[in-house]
């Protein structure tokens, strides 16, 4: 998966991509020439899940990416340096504005800390701010802490197969399992079966109303790899609003200090 | 001889009876006076700790601010709305809120920043008179915070120490200030205590990048003692002139369980009094049956010289309307001094339970007793009209009784 931000952004963005989706499948759609039956072997799911969850990730990697948000109020726009290790730990620092320039945030495990430069403090993340914005974006801190694994910590069922042209697109349900908290009942995640790469993912609540969609676009080589690399997040009750994350480069299995990701090393970055 | 007379009299003839009688119902009835004085007390502690620590009487939002606490659902014009208020018998004070994170060493918490104009705030609620360590905000500290009880003991933070506030800004850019601590409040109410942040209107504006609007004008009366629904009526004439869909609230609206609390301690006393009577009743009624038998000779005598029914029931009325206000002052003798005693000292109740709160309002657990004139005469007029409705059917008993009948030995 991508690093745990990206990742959790993926499953963000998985969780981050409806709108684009909904206009693509409604641009697509008169292409489609066959409609698959909605049924397949459970490993060959299993192992386009893993895919996805395997495209951006790396043992231990280095990303530059731009942040774009537009809200009802307020536009702004951020140059970010992101570095990750597994799953578990990641670092996304802050380059531009000025104004919030050498601020960061620290992943490590189900921890979250924020580096001040401006006030010289690091301050740990409190579970109550868990849903709150990240950086002004439709982001929240909890996407920092990643939103599980497609492929472990789903139920998933395929509920729609289309032929694109050359290409598969499924459509496919995803139940979060008992035990994993995560924050929403269900994604329907639609993904490029060959290229096992992700179009969109849509969030819903409990009463299965929709929260949010993650559009994944623009697919190109990044790190080595085939990979979208704009992630745009649209909250479903906030119309005209959305959050753009795009990736400038992204590179893998760089080397990084053993204690890289330290809360107490932070102002050292 | 005149009735009335002739009953005084005939209570003379016991005095002792006639005093137990007078101090037991004048006691029972002191009892229910201090009481009475004490519940209308715990009804104004509790309307004055809503109204004079957080809410203010009235508020004003902009429309659907209420519904969704969004940082840029402001009212405008604030200092227009403030003159206009105060021309026409309303103190104001205008308030921001915005949601943070607070931090303190390795710990944090989701708190409440609340901007205030101080010299405004003090008019309306006396929030700044309930610190419970250090100080309330001043002009010379624009850096400083009150925090809630709660919050304070959650951060480990006392007064003289630094408090980290990060938030989003109205830019929504990534506010981070260090604060420091200048006070920390006695518990008010759940949501103070855990998230409560008291900053200066001037320090939230540079804090969240918000240069004007606010989200909150706290009303209050100057002249308490205008009617309440009379103030409320003037103030929603004056709100919907300019036709801007502002929404004014009361108390009550604010707080409607409050309000139903309250107004349920007042219909509650009323059927305790009611109770209480009911059952002192029943104890008058069996010492008058006693009263009136023990006398049954004297009753038929009364006959025999010619007293008509209607005389022996007006005869035992009069009897009881005197035992009655002989009771009456006993009542007010010890109710009253013990009334005024409290409401010097408090009634306190902190030796029997640790905390007070209702409807989620943390109250002192001090109560002091309202004395009015309606408190006092209630439970006296209760007394009185228990007394009354209880004789007459042992009056028209006596009354029905056969003169032979009476003076027989049998």
């Amino acid at each position: 998966m991508v690093p745990q931000f990206t990742s959790s952004i993926l499953l963000g963005a998985r969780r981050l991509g409806a709108l684009l989706l909904i206009h693509l499948t409604i641009a697509l759609a008169p292409l489609a020439v066959a409609k698959e039956a909605p049924q397949v072997d459970a490993q060959e799911l299993k192992k386009v899940l893993s895919g996805v969850d395997k495209l951006w990730s790396s043992k231990k990697s280095e990303a530059e990416m731009t942040m774009t948000v537009k809200t009802s109020h307020y536009e702004r726009a951020l140059k970010l340096t992101l570095w990750a290790e597994g799953d578990t730990q990641a670092l996304v620092k802050i380059n531009a504005p000025a104004k919030e320039k050498g601020t960061m945030t620290l992943r490590l495990g189900h921890d979250i800390y924020n580096f001040l430069p401006k006030i010289d403090r690091t301050v740990k993340v409190s579970a109550a701010m868990r849903n709150s914005s990240w950086m002004g974006s439709h982001f929240s801190n909890d996407d920092l802490v990643g939103s599980g694994h497609l492929a472990k910590d789903y139920d998933a069922t395929l509920v729609e197969a289309n032929k694109r042209g050359k290409t598969t697109v499924w459509t496919v349900d995803m139940i979060p399992k008992s035990g994993t908290n995560l924050t929403w009942s269900k994604l329907r995640l639609v993904v490029e079966k060959e290229r096992t790469i992700p179009i969109s993912q849509t969030f819903y609540n409990e009463h299965g109303g929709k929260i949010r969609t993650i559009i994944f676009s623009d697919v190109k080589e990044l790190g080595g790899r085939q990979a979208p690399t704009k992630i745009s997040v649209t909250p479903a009750d906030l119309p005209g609003e959305r959050t753009d994350l795009v990736y400038v480069s992204l590179r893998h299995d760089i080397k990084l200090d053993p204690d890289f990701f330290n809360v107490d090393n932070l102002k050292s970055h | 001889m005149n009735l009335g007379i002739f009953a005084w009299k005939s209570l003379g003839r016991s005095p002792v009876r006639t005093a137990f009688k007078a101090i037991s119902i004048g006691a029972i009835t002191a009892i229910m006076l201090v009481w009475g004085c004490l519940n209308a007390g715990l009804s104004n502690l509790l309307q004055a700790t809503a109204t004079s620590f957080e809410i203010g009487e009235f508020q004003l939002h902009a429309p659907g601010y209420l519904r969704n606490p969004d940082i840029y659902a402001t009212l405008d014009h604030a200092e227009a709305w403030q003159e206009a208020l105060l021309n026409d018998g309303f103190l104001s004070a205008p308030r921001l809120y915005g949601s943070a994170l607070a931090a303190a060493s390795s710990l944090s918490a989701g708190v409440q920043v609340r901007g205030l104009d101080l010299e405004r705030e003090a008019h309306v609620t006396r929030i700044g008179r309930f610190i419970d360590s250090g100080n309330w905000l001043t002009k010379t500290t624009p850096n400083g915070v009150v925090i809630g009880k709660l919050l304070a003991r959650h951060l480990h933070l006392q007064p003289g120490q630094e408090m980290v506030l990060l938030a989003q800004a109205a830019d929504g850019s990534f506010a981070n200030t260090v604060f420091q601590v200048v006070g920390i409040l006695k518990s008010v109410n759940s949501e103070i205590d855990n998230r409560a942040v008291y900053i200066q209107e001037a320090a939230f504006r540079e804090f969240f990048l918000i240069e004007k609007g606010i989200h909150e004008l706290a009303i209050s009366r100057v002249d308490q003692d205008q009617p309440f629904t009379t103030a409320e009526l003037r103030l929603r004439q004056l709100v919907a002139k300019p036709d801007l869909g502002n929404e004014l609230k009361s108390w009550r609206q604010l707080k409607p369980l409050l309000a139903k609390i309250i107004d349920l301690l007042a219909v509650s006393a009323n059927f305790i009094f009611i109770f209480i009577y009911l059952a002192l009743g029943g104890l008058i009624l069996n010492m008058t049956f006693m009263s009136i038998y023990d006398r049954r000779r004297e009753f038929g005598t009364m006959q025999a010289l010619g007293m008509g029914p209607g005389q022996m029931v007006l005869l035992i009325l009069a009897e009881a309307g005197w035992k009655s206000l002989l009771s009456a002052g006993v009542a007010t003798l010890l109710g009253l001094p013990l009334a005024f005693y409290l409401a010097r000292t408090g009634l306190d109740l902190s030796l029997m339970v640790d905390h007070l709160s209702v409807s989620g309002i943390n109250l002192e657990p001090i109560i002091y007793p309202q004395i009015t004139v309606i408190n006092v005469i209630k439970p006296i007029a209760f007394m009185m009209s228990s007394q009354l409705l209880f004789a007459i059917f042992p009056g028209m008993e006596i009354s029905a009784m056969v003169p032979v009948e009476a003076l027989s030995p049998h």
